[in-house]
């Protein structure tokens, strides 16, 4: 979770690098997933984010906390991504998978063979996803924004707002339609 | 709580060392090319304008140029075309006009009924023709026989005022060897105004002389009402006078020519009746 306050020496222009991967390499490839779906375009995106705060961090004027900087950094870079072409002409092996995506019981048994990347990179796929992961990253991404800000990022929905610049209303008919339609993962109570 | 199960479901998902070693030599290429675009920025980008201005003008003010000549050259031309084109319309109009008021002249000097000048280049070579078939018996020869009733009709419709000078090729064949009056025998023989009959006239003041013994005019009182005398021509040599009568038969619209021959000897009308040569 990205620390509020931390001194990356930020606002005087001056950012070091080794101290945003370590506060903000994981938050940022994250939100990466879950707006890209698949992990290499994270990548390629989180080395986008990190080139952009670092060539523009003359840019930061350090009135606000830098996590909102990187986090807006980070979802326009994505939005960028999935406006590009490339993404709306190509069809990922990653999404047949999903389709016929194996049980848990068959994920078990599906061992990776060493030395073939395009398989690592399958069984990576299936290690790490979850049910509840794949339900966000199939959300429009208005609705991953305020879902991932709100549970992930723990932000009220004032900050949300500020950070979308849309208003608190709008946040709350987000919120309330995401939580319908990931209806199956909410508990009872919450 | 669905934040919990969310962080965990994204937990697995880690930087690795070799993702932020390609981040950091990215961030690195990156500073590099800002950095040399900052410390060149008098000589790049001016370089850079200066190529595509350079290209701009360079390109587009030459082909502006020449199409500004071309698009020049061709109004101006086409200006003074139609500038000529104007003047020579008001040359020929001009030209039309005087042609005009000459014709209006001439009609009126000849009372509507005017010779055709054109036909007088014809006649020239006809003429010269005839001079050569001079002495020849024409009456028995073929060329007699172009003396066609198409020919005489031509003849007619010139409408011939001039007077004979007396020296006419043999063959009275083309329309302008017909007037309307001849010298004969020192006297001048008219056709009358309703074009029955002819008389005879003082070749100086034009007054009709009446008939003197020897001086007979042919008798043409067997011309029916339609038919009308159209033009007479003496050849003087032969002592012969042409008479072109034509039949104007208004329900064909078509005139129908008559050439006749009277014989004059020593001034005196062998008959009074003419031969027809049809």
């Amino acid at each position: 979770m990205i620390a509020e306050g931390t001194n990356t020496n930020a606002g005087n222009g001056m950012l070091d690098v080794e101290e945003l991967f370590r506060l903000y390499g994981n938050d940022v490839l994250r939100m990466c997933n879950v707006y890209l779906r698949k992990q290499s375009l994270a990548e390629d995106a989180f080395q986008d984010v990190f080139v952009k705060i670092m060539t523009k961090s003359g840019s930061y004027r350090g009135d606000s906390d830098i996590k909102y900087w990187i986090l807006s950094i980070a979802r326009n870079v994505c939005l960028d991504y999935l406006k590009s072409s490339y993404m709306k002409r190509t069809s990922f092996l990653g999404d047949l998978l999903d389709k016929t995506k194996p049980q848990s019981e068959e994920k078990k048994r599906i061992k990776p063979l060493p030395g073939n990347p395009v398989e690592d990179r399958l069984i990576e796929k299936l290690d790490t996803s979850s049910p509840l992961l794949d339900a966000v990253q199939d959300l429009p991404a208005k609705y991953k924004d305020v879902i991932l800000l709100r549970f992930y990022f723990d932000m009220d929905n004032a900050a949300i707002a500020k950070q979308l610049d849309i208003t608190e209303s709008t946040v709350r008919s987000r919120m309330m339609r995401a939580r319908a339609k990931l209806k199956d993962f909410w508990k009872e109570g919450e | 709580m669905f934040g919990d199960d969310l962080k965990k479901s994204l937990e697995p998902i880690k930087t690795s060392d070799e993702l932020l070693a390609k981040t950091r030599l990215a961030i690195e290429k990156a500073r590099l090319e800002q950095a040399k675009a900052s410390l060149e920025p008098a000589h790049t980008e001016p370089k850079k304008r200066s190529f595509s201005f350079g290209f701009s003008w360079k390109m587009v003010v030459p082909i502006a140029c020449a199409l500004l000549v071309v698009g020049g050259a061709v109004m101006v031309t086409d200006y003074l075309g139609k500038a000529k084109k104007a003047e020579s319309k008001d040359k020929i109009k001009t030209h039309n006009q005087e042609i005009a008021s000459l014709d209006k002249q001439l009609d009126a000097a000849v009372g509507g009924d005017r010779y055709n000048y054109a036909a007088d280049t014809t006649v020239a070579s006809v003429e010269h023709e005839a001079e050569d078939v001079e002495g020849l018996d024409w009456e028995n020869s073929p060329v007699m026989e172009e003396t066609t009733a198409a020919e005489s009709s031509e003849a007619a419709s010139k409408g011939n005022h001039q007077k004979s000078d007396g020296s006419m090729s043999v063959r009275p064949s083309k329309a302008s060897e017909f007037y309307a009056s001849v010298q004969v025998d020192g006297s001048l023989l008219c056709i009358s105004d309703d074009r029955h009959s002819l008389f005879l006239a003082d070749p100086m003041t034009g007054n009709p002389i009446p008939d003197e013994k020897g001086k007979q005019v042919p008798d043409f009182s067997f011309l029916d009402e339609d038919q009308k005398i159209q033009g007479l021509n003496y050849l003087e040599n032969y002592g012969l006078l042409f008479v072109s009568v034509s039949s104007d038969q208004a329900w064909s619209k078509q005139s129908i020519e008559h050439l006749y021959i009277c014989s004059y000897k020593d001034g005196v009308l062998q008959s009074e009746t003419p031969e027809s040569c049809d």
